[in-house]
C-alpha cells in the first residue's frame, strides 16, 4: 500500500516516489477518458494515468522512471492510504 | 456501497431534509411551516445509476458467473476476459446502483423563507441520487452537498465532488 501525506506519495518503505501538484489546477471534466481507460489531460496535451486500472508495482516503476508523470487518483483507491 | 460525504467546510447554514419514511403528522412545527419553503420532490430512478451486468456460462466447465462486462478491470491493475469462444451468455441485465430503498417515495428540503438568490447551504441529506464518484464497476450517491438557492429551488453544487479524486 501507498501512502499519501498531503500531497506527496510514499512506498511502504518511506521513499518519497511523487508529489501531486497540478499547476494548472485540472479537474475531472479537463480529462477526456480514451477507450483503452487511459486519460488524456486537455490543458497540457499529455496522457495521464488513471491510478484506477494500475497495479502498485506497475505504479512504483513508472514513478521511479518519471517523477513528472501525472496521475488521477480516486480517495477510494486501496492501493492508497491517506495519512 | 457507501456514500460518499463532504463536510461543512464552508460552515454554510444547513438545511433540514425530512423523507416519507420518517414523516409523520407531528414532523413539521408550525413554526417550520412559516419560516421555511417546503421543496417536495419524488425519488425517481437517475440514469447514471444503471450499469450492466452478466451471466456467463463456460462451455467446458459449465461455471456460471456474474461480471460486469467480458473485459474486466479488476483490483490491483489485472485484467480479466471472457472470451465469446470460452464463455457463453447466459443473461446481460441492469443493476441499479443507487439509493433503491428511497425510490418512488418523497422527501423535501426546508429552506429558510430568508434565502437570498445564490445562497449556499449545506444539505446533510441529499434527495435523489447525484453521481458522485465512479470507481472500478461502482457509482457513488452523493450523501451530502451543497445547494445553492435559485429562487425556486437548491441546485446541488456537484464540483464539490471532484475534490474526492487528486490529479497531478
Amino acid at each position: 500500500m501507498l501512502n499519501i501525506i498531503d500531497k506527496d506519495i510514499y512506498t511502504e518503505k518511506g521513499e518519497l516516489i511523487k508529489t501531486i501538484d497540478c499547476p494548472k489546477k485540472v479537474s475531472i471534466k479537463d480529462l477526456r477518458k480514451d477507450k483503452d481507460k487511459s486519460l488524456y489531460c486537455n490543458n497540457c496535451e499529455k496522457t495521464i494515468l488513471d491510478t484506477e486500472y494500475m497495479s502498485e508495482d506497475n505504479l512504483i516503476k513508472t514513478l521511479k522512471k518519471d517523477k513528472n508523470t501525472c496521475l488521477k487518483i480516486s480517495r477510494l483507491n486501496p492501493m492508497f492510504r491517506f495519512v | 456501497m457507501s456514500d460518499i460525504e463532504i463536510q461543512n467546510n464552508e460552515n454554510l447554514r444547513v438545511i433540514k431534509t425530512i423523507r416519507e419514511k420518517d414523516y409523520n403528522r407531528y414532523s413539521l412545527s408550525a413554526e417550520d411551516r412559516d419560516k421555511n419553503y417546503l421543496i417536495t420532490k419524488t425519488i425517481e430512478p437517475n440514469e447514471d445509476f444503471f450499469s450492466r451486468r452478466m451471466v456467463l456460462q463456460n462451455y467446458k466447465t459449465g461455471e456460471i458467473i456474474k461480471v460486469t462486462d467480458r473485459k474486466m478491470y479488476v483490483q490491483y491493475g489485472e485484467e480479466v476476459n471472457y472470451p465469446y469462444e470460452q464463455w457463453k451468455e447466459l443473461l446481460t441485465y441492469q443493476i441499479y446502483q443507487g439509493s433503491k430503498k428511497d425510490l418512488y417515495t418523497w422527501a423535501m428540503y426546508l429552506v429558510p423563507k430568508d434565502a437570498k438568490n445564490g445562497e449556499r447551504f449545506y444539505i446533510e441529506d441529499i434527495i435523489g441520487d447525484i453521481v458522485a464518484e465512479r470507481f472500478w464497476s461502482g457509482i457513488y450517491r452523493a450523501k451530502n452537498g451543497v445547494g445553492i438557492w435559485n429562487g425556486k429551488d437548491l441546485e446541488i453544487d456537484e464540483s464539490l465532488y471532484e475534490e474526492t479524486f487528486m490529479i497531478g
